[in-house]
């Protein structure tokens, strides 16, 4: 027996006041972190997604939807854009890189996104099977959607039309999975890629459908092939992702873009940035709750450790008379608090990833942004350091009547 | 051997200065100090433990001089040399008496056989309830785990305060017998504070305060 022992001894003594203390302390760290974790989480995937894209064209609109439909994935496109007039603004030379997207279809809820190869070096995209779509109707898989839908390279599906996942009609034509991405931490992982011919074959296919209900029968092969040529002329995208060659072009080419086009050029960091001055608030507030939960937290450790001194003193006082110096029962008091503080993080850990998995599973069933990597080393040190000193400043005051402890008074019966 | 020279203490500037009188004790020798409640008694008794500082005067423990060691030094040698038995016996209620035992004997020397533990348990019939926390021992078990815990390191002083004063006549005659027979088979000093008059005939030396 020794006093390391006898710390574990003194903190099961009275296990229900232990548990509470842990359960306390935990509720507090576990919302801190979980906090953190989301806040950091969709910071860092909306950074991510706008990572190589300095502007987005599409139809005339609110840019900000415009940003959420083409960008972040979570809107309805304000409407569809010539091809031929994106091809002349990704001519323009201030573009470094210009990536046509279209869409308007879906699979169990999971975007299906026509483009080119050049939509995953936005992403920096790699393939963890497979490989990249090369004909139309060949699918590229984001990685959560992979994992979700259970499809793997080699299967093939019907896709449904529109962008919910129930409601829309089946098209007939079979697409085909060809290659699944490595997980990017962006919103490519919840995005099905496609060849942008596959979007228009099977929107040319179902408008061919609805308008053979229409047109006689004996018209329809000299009315096909007119029909063949326009479209050429007639395709369309839903937006232009573009990333710049230059700052400069920033300042002049959305402008120029709004006033002499009918089309529409939205910054996205712009637009993302007056959304999170909007949603930013909520997640301030519940991260000064957090920070407030985690100081009554505290208050309470601290409460209940100076309660443990004093309710102990003559015990202490006892150790003392046995040979115990004062560093010794301050390591052992220190050791007691400690015990308390590792279940509480160890708790409040396994909390917030509770919480975090059932965030993440709410947001997987309504097809939203996921939850990326658990929260960076260097954020989660800033939170423990800051639980640590709140912990010592808590520990440092309960001993104060430890180190002023009168031994002769206490085995005298005396107050502490 | 323990000496004091000249010894005085005050608890606060502005409280009355105890003064007490030189006592020499050779090996193995025991006091019996007596006095009216509030003379110091057991101030004197926390003096010699090194418990309270003197304001002035030198406490020899041994070869010890208590007023030059410090404050590290000082719970050292109170964990080694001195055992306690207090009037109402405590001790830790979060551990088994064994546990308590082993506890006090490695506090003061962490290199100690435990067998000095199992002697002792037998000694004061205590090897039945090893096992036991201290709360569900009767009085007279508590009282000789008090004692147990002052004798188990083998110290060379032993320091009792009011260690009869709760008891009746029976425990009384127990704890003093004890106490008396531990002390002389260890050649340890055994002082003894009190205001019972039944503990007197047990000592040849009383010193009254």
């Amino acid at each position: 027996m020794n006093l390391t022992k006898l710390s574990f001894r003194n903190t099961l003594y009275k296990p229900v006041e232990a548990c509470l203390t842990v359960l306390v302390l935990s509720v507090s760290i576990g919302l801190l972190l979980a906090v953190q974790e989301l806040d950091w989480s969709f910071k860092n995937q909306f950074e991510g997604s706008l990572n190589g894209i300095d502007m987005v064209v599409g139809a005339k609109g609110s840019p900000l939807q415009l940003v959420m439909a083409s960008v972040l994935h979570i809107d309805n496109p304000t409407g569809n854009i010539p091809l031929k007039e994106a091809d002349q603004i990704a001519q323009n030379p201030m573009v470094a890189s210009a990536v046509p997207i279209s869409y308007g279809d879906n699979y169990r809820g999971y975007r299906i996104v026509g483009s080119n190869a050049h939509f995953f070096d936005i992403y920096n995209a790699t393939f963890k099977k497979g490989r990249m779509m090369e004909h139309p109707f060949e699918v590229v898989l984001g990685s959560s959607v992979a994992k979700n839908s259970q499809l793997k390279v080699g299967d093939t599906f019907k896709s449904s039309h529109g962008l919910a996942s129930e409601g829309g009609h089946q098209h007939e034509q079979l697409m085909k999975v060809v290659g699944i991405l490595s997980e990017t931490h962006t919103v490519l992982d919840k995005l099905m890629v496609t060849p942008l011919e596959s979007i228009w074959d099977i929107h040319h296919h179902h408008q061919e459908e609805e308008e053979n209900h229409e047109e006689a029968v004996h018209h329809h092969k000299e009315h096909k092939a007119a029909h063949h040529h326009e479209e050429d002329e007639a395709k369309e995208i839903t937006s232009l992702l573009v990333k710049f060659k230059s700052p400069m072009a920033l300042l002049r080419m959305p402008r120029n873009i709004n006033s002499n086009t009918n089309l529409q050029a939205a910054l996205p960091k712009v637009e993302l940035e007056k959304l999170k001055s909007y949603t930013g608030i909520g997640v301030q507030t519940i991260t000064w709750i957090a920070y407030i939960l985690l100081a009554i937290s505290c208050l309470t450790f601290f409460v209940n450790l100076y309660k443990m001194v004093k309710e102990k003193s003559f015990e202490l006082a006892l150790l003392r008379t046995y040979g115990a110096s004062t560093f010794q029962l301050l390591r052992m008091i220190f050791l007691e608090g400690s015990l308390v503080l590792f279940f509480s993080m160890l708790i409040g850990s396994g909390f917030s990833q509770l919480g975090i998995k059932y965030i993440e599973i709410v947001l997987n069933e309504n097809y939203v942004e996921g939850i990326s990597s658990s929260i960076p080393y260097q954020q989660f040190s800033i939170t423990l350091f800051l639980f640590l000193v709140m912990f010592l400043a808590a520990v440092i005051v309960a001993l104060i009547p430890l180190i002023r402890m009168n031994i002769s008074k206490i085995i005298s019966h005396e107050a502490l | 051997m323990i000496q004091t020279q000249a010894l005085t203490f005050q608890y606060s500037k502005k409280a009355p200065v105890f003064t007490f009188p030189n006592i020499s004790l050779s090996s193995s020798e025991h006091l019996l100090i007596i006095g009216q409640s509030g003379i110091g008694k057991t101030t004197f008794l926390h003096l010699l433990a090194g418990l309270l500082s003197p304001k002035s005067g030198s406490i020899k423990v041994g070869t010890t001089n208590l007023e030059k060691l410090s404050q590290k030094d000082l719970d050292r040698f109170r964990g080694d040399k001195i055992g306690f038995v207090f009037q109402r016996n405590h001790a830790l209620k979060t551990l088994t008496v064994l546990e308590n035992l082993q506890l006090r004997l490695r506090l003061a020397n962490p290199m100690a056989p435990e067998k000095q533990i199992t002697a002792l348990l037998q000694t004061l019939q205590l090897t039945h309830v090893q096992h036991q926390k201290p709360h569900s021992l009767s009085l007279g078990q508590l009282q000789r785990l008090g004692i147990a815990m002052a004798l188990v390191h083998h110290p060379k002083l032993i320091l009792a305060d009011e260690p009869t004063s709760s008891l009746d006549d029976e425990n009384c005659k127990m704890v003093m017998e004890l106490l008396l027979k531990q002390a002389e088979e260890k050649q340890s000093n055994l002082i003894v504070i009190t205001h019972d008059h039944r503990i007197m005939p047990y000592f040849s030396n009383v010193l009254k305060l």
